[in-house]
């Protein structure tokens, strides 16, 4: 069994990752991110400009005294796409119980 | 869990579920109250209520004792405010929770609460009357650390609202002297006492 119709872009782990975060907090900074995802740099950058560009988050550039500053946030599409995905995997676990008993 | 631009890890549905697990623990773990302000301020306040404003009424105190009682009153809670300061800006989280929000709002809230009540006060009394003000004071204080508690869900300062508000009640009942000793217990039993515990169970690592 395997899933139908699931949000490509969220369909991978460290996006997932990333939006799993920041539907639980109202804003994170991208160190905040990066502690807590066991990723690149790089590889976090590329996949927040992704999810950017998909308008499922925010990013808020700024700078805090010398030192810039990320600051990402889910955006309601974001939302959306997160709530849709995590019905899906759910519809996916129910199916998987009934045919098994 | 690693993953680069290059080669991206996608997922299974079990391994789905695992990884929204996993992120949501990280949020709930790394973002949790420790209980130091709690603690901080009930001490202050006890002590104030207690050792600087209840029992010097009931004992005769020397000149200078009292001076230097005097000074402590205003010295604690100053020390509690530039403490407060500095934990917040140094414990500034690299994210933003919906629960630090709201409760930075209910504690604003009710500093701005006491102001406006005392400036009532001063437009319908043409003065402040301390054994009206400290009940109600109470009352604004039980309703905050109530809301607190329920943001938090955490019980205990649920209760210690709840018994902040009752002693509102019984302190209306008493002259100011006894008022403070009310004070002092209510910020002991809601503050002092939940502050431990939460510490107790903060995340060490």
């Amino acid at each position: 069994m395997t899933f139908k119709n699931l949000d490509p872009l969220l369909h991978s782990q460290v996006r997932l990752a990333i939006m799993s975060v920041l539907v639980t907090v109202e804003s994170a900074e991208f160190a905040f991110l990066l502690e807590n995802m066991n990723t690149t740099k790089g590889n976090l950058s590329f996949q927040l400009k992704k999810l950017s560009e998909a308008n499922y988050i925010q990013i808020k550039k700024s700078f805090r005294g010398n030192y810039p500053l990320t600051t990402c946030k889910i955006t309601e599409t974001g939302l959306a796409a997160y709530e849709t995905y995590v019905n899906s995997i759910d519809e996916y676990f129910t199916a998987f119980k009934k045919n098994k008993t | 869990m690693k993953a680069t631009i290059k080669n991206e890890e996608y997922l299974d549905e079990t391994q789905s579920l695992k990884v929204i697990r996993e992120m949501i623990q990280v949020s709930r773990n790394k973002l949790k109250n420790d209980g130091i302000l709690f603690i901080v301020w009930g001490w202050i306040f006890f002590i104030n209520y207690l050792f600087l404003n209840y029992l010097p009424g009931k004992i005769l105190l020397s000149h200078q004792l009292m001076e230097i009682i005097r000074s402590l009153r205003v010295i604690l809670p100053v020390f509690g405010l530039i403490f407060t300061i500095y934990y917040i800006l140094k414990q500034r989280k690299k994210a933003q929770t919906y629960i630090g929000i709201s409760l930075r709002y209910v504690w604003i809230s009710l500093f701005a609460s006491m102001v406006l009540v005392n400036l009532i006060q001063m437009n319908v009394l043409h003065s402040i009357n301390f054994e009206l003000q400290h009940p109600i004071f109470m009352v604004l204080i039980a309703f905050a650390v109530t809301v607190t508690g329920g943001i938090l869900r955490y019980r205990l300062i649920i209760a210690g609202g709840l018994i902040f508000g009752l002693l509102a009640l019984a302190a209306s009942y008493f002259e100011l002297q006894t008022q403070l000793l009310l004070d002092a217990i209510a910020w002991f039993v809601a503050f002092v006492i939940p502050g431990h515990l939460l510490y107790a169970k903060r995340d060490k690592k």
